[in-house]
């Protein structure tokens, strides 16, 4: 289980810029990130992009900016039950290059452009 | 077949923009060629400016006084980069500025090559949005996007960074686009429910010392209008903030002044007292509110209108009521819903405690103790022969903070400031940006000295284009209000804030081919005004104020509204 917590990003991707928007969130409100993953969903750019961010008294801010970023469609605060895993890649020579975390989640809250869901 | 600049220039022409504020160089030559047919058709006006963040500002000024967005344009690498400060302060007082910069060639890209910078980089953080174009096909939809976002919702400047190549590049077939397409972008709902303005209304009309804190929400959507009405029809004052103040004709009876950190004191206390507060369109920051405790101590009862939910959401604090909605909107309902209801309000006593506060602390604004100018006396001068619908600008400083308590805004929209992010240098080139928006008005900026010296070359572009505005400089010969602050609250070490005596500023103004007035009393200050105003051509009245005037009421930092200063060291006692 992992102790911070988990947000889960949904956007269209223009460009890379996009992922710069959604770690500087963070960053500017002193978050730091533990571990972020992301990925495209669709063709038409739909992305999604999870991060594992340390808890702080300004996480509700930054998910509430990172919600009226333009490209975001939507921001989910995840809640992580027991059961999360790791994946790892030790293919090269053994050792290990890739660990990803798969939080098995639910999700708690989420926001878009102001409306509330979840 | 049309060239990307071509389509630049025909899609913001077809989103009726009358005025570009900007500078060329080799990444948007492109695009001042082609401009030029637009020039000569006097379809666009191309105002020259002296430095990018002159031109964003006078784009923001445009916006304000109009409502529709304003336009700036820089070249690549130093020429963008001299619009951050500019667009940060459209951002930060949600001004919708389009700004369209070139960028090197793609092919050069990533090779520190000649006047390239990370314009997306640098930008998205004090931008609402930043496109870099991809192709020279997509330029007239995402000139219709920059538009519609720097527009909608929460209004701001967009950025649209051009690679010169993509400028040069013929396009076969263009496509116009009707409506823009943005993916990841939604203007807030006003989903407005009418149990809430009814919830909120009863609240209202049960409360016994309610206020209304109008914000730039008010300004913004032209709402002035209708908060004068719902004021008047549950008798209830006024207080607002910097920007708000903008929005409320201040021969209102009812209307306190600005509240918060240099805030009037009646506004401040008013607040404190008030059981009920109506807050319009305004997200109460640090200088509206300095310390929360000020809420969290009292039971008030909060009801908030913002369009963006948001916002509300930030709120360390409990909100009874809130409303989701264009201020304008929920507005016209809340009177609906006072009239339906048909009651009447008398709040006799509350209000004659405003007034009782309003005259208390008049004894400590209005003192002439024959020590120099008083900047009090200065603006009541100036306001005096001024028509109604004067629109002024101003800097940062003690001068700012004096114009937010003492000029009289007496029409909305014809008050001007950098109030979010607090820039220096604003002034002129947002005067200039009002002046061609609203040609038919009086624009005057009233300045400091060290706010004017950081875009005064501006005021050469007045001359050039015939922009006639005219500049009061409280010449103090010091960055008074850091000054004062050291004075204040660092024991009196005062540091890095006097200037010499240079320059001259009457000299300085003819240089430019402006007339210039040094003035010494409140009569010359008459004449210089009339003189300037008969005249129409630029003028700069170089007004002395003592180097130890304050900017009061004050707070200390960090302060609770109850910690109000009016008078301190002797000064308004
Ligand atoms: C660009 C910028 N630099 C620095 C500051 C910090 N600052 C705030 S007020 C002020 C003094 C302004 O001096 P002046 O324009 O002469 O106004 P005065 O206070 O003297 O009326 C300074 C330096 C600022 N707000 N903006
Ligand atoms: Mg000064």
């Amino acid at each position: 289980m992992f102790r911070g917590r988990i947000v889960r990003v949904v956007c269209y991707y223009r460009d890379a810029s996009l992922l710069e928007m959604i770690i500087s969130t963070f960053r500017k409100l002193l978050i730091d990130i533990d571990w972020v993953y992301g990925r495209k969903v669709s063709d038409d750019g739909l992305y999604e992009v999870v991060l594992g961010v340390r808890d702080s008294r300004n996480f509700k801010t930054a998910v509430l900016d990172l919600s009226n970023t333009v490209n975001v469609e939507v921001v989910e605060v995840l809640g992580d039950s027991e059961g999360g895993n790791y994946i790892t890649n030790e293919s090269i020579n053994g050792n290990e290059v890739v660990k990803i975390y798969i939080p098995k989640t639910d999700i708690k809250e989420c926001y878009s452009w102001g409306e509330v869901c979840g | 077949m049309p060239s990307g600049a071509k389509l630049v220039v025909e899609a913001i022409r077809r989103e009726g923009v009358k005025a570009i504020f900007g500078i060329p160089g080799l990444s948007n030559m492109p695009i001042y060629d082609e401009l030029i047919e637009y020039l000569r058709e006097e379809e666009i006006k191309h105002i020259l400016m002296k430095h990018e963040q002159g031109a964003a500002h006078a784009a923001d000024g445009y916006a304000r006084v109009s409502g529709s967005p304003g336009v700036c344009t820089a070249t690549s690498g130093p020429g963008a980069l001299n619009l951050v400060t500019g667009l940060a302060t459209a951002y930060w007082d949600n001004s919708p500025v389009v700004a369209i910069t070139g960028q090197v060639p793609r092919a050069s890209m990533g090779r520190k090559s000649f006047q390239e910078a990370d314009v997306v980089g640098v930008m998205q953080h004090i931008a609402k949005y930043v496109v870099e174009i991809r192709e020279a096909t997509e330029i007239p939809l995402w000139i219709k996007n920059a538009f519609y976002i720097a527009l909608t919702g929460k209004p701001g400047p967009v950025v649209v960074d051009i690679p010169r190549d993509l400028l040069s590049t013929n396009v076969d077939s263009v496509e116009w686009p009707e409506k823009p397409v943005v993916k990841g972008y939604k203007v807030f709902k006003s989903v407005i429910n009418p149990n809430d303005v009814m919830r909120a209304v009863k609240i209202l009309l049960e409360a016994e010392k309610p206020i209304i804190l109008v914000g730039a929400g008010v300004f913004w959507s032209n709402a002035s209008d209708e908060v004068l009405k719902l004021s008047e029809l549950l008798v209830c004052p006024i207080v607002s903030t910097l920007l708000g103040k903008a929005a409320i004709p201040h021969d209102y009876p009812l209307y306190l002044g600005v509240m918060g950190y240099y805030g009037r004191a009646e506004a401040n206390m008013a607040f404190l007292e008030s059981d009920v507060v109506l807050v319009v369109g305004a997200r109460l920051s640090d200088r509206t509110l300095p310390s929360f405790n000020d809420l969290v101590s009292s039971d008030k009862k909060l009801i908030v209108v913002n369009i963006d939910p948001t916002d509300v959401m930030k709120l360390p604090v409990k909100v009874d009521v809130k409303i989701y909605g264009d201020a304008k909107e929920v507005l016209k309902m809340l009177i609906d819903a006072v009239l339906g209801l048909g009651r009447k309000v008398g709040r006799v006593e509350w209000v004659s405690r405003v007034k009782e506060l309003k005259n208390y602390y008049s004894r400590y604004y209005y003192r002439d103790d024959g020590y120099g100018l008083k900047p009090w006396k200065v603006l009541k001068t100036i306001r005096d022969v001024l028509p109604r619908d004067a629109i002024v600008t101003t800097g940062v400083g003690q001068h700012q903070m004096i114009a937010m308590n003492f000029w009289e805004v007496l029409e909305p929209r014809t008050f001007l400031t950098s109030g979010g992010i607090g820039t220096m240098g604003f002034g002129l080139p947002a005067a200039i940006g009002a002046k061609v928006a609203r040609p038919d008005k009086v624009v005057v900026d009233i300045d400091g000295d060290g706010s004017f010296l950081m875009t005064m070359n501006n005021l050469a572009t007045t001359i050039d284009y015939n922009i006639p505005v005219i500049v009061v400089i409280f010449d103090n010969r010091s960055l008074g209000l850091v000054r004062q602050v050291q004075q204040l609250f660092f024991k009196g070490r005062i540091v890095g804030v006097d200037f010499g005596s240079s320059p001259d500023y009457v000299k300085l103004a003819e240089s430019f081919g402006a007339l210039g007035f040094d003035v010494s009393d409140y009569n010359d200050l008459r004449k210089a005004f009339k003189v300037a105003l008969s005249e129409g051509v630029t003028s700069v009245i170089r007004v002395p104020i003592m180097r130890d005037e304050y900017a009061l009421p004050t707070l200390p930092p960090g302060g609770s509204l109850k910690e109000v200063i009016v008078c301190v060291q002797g000064k308004n006692c």
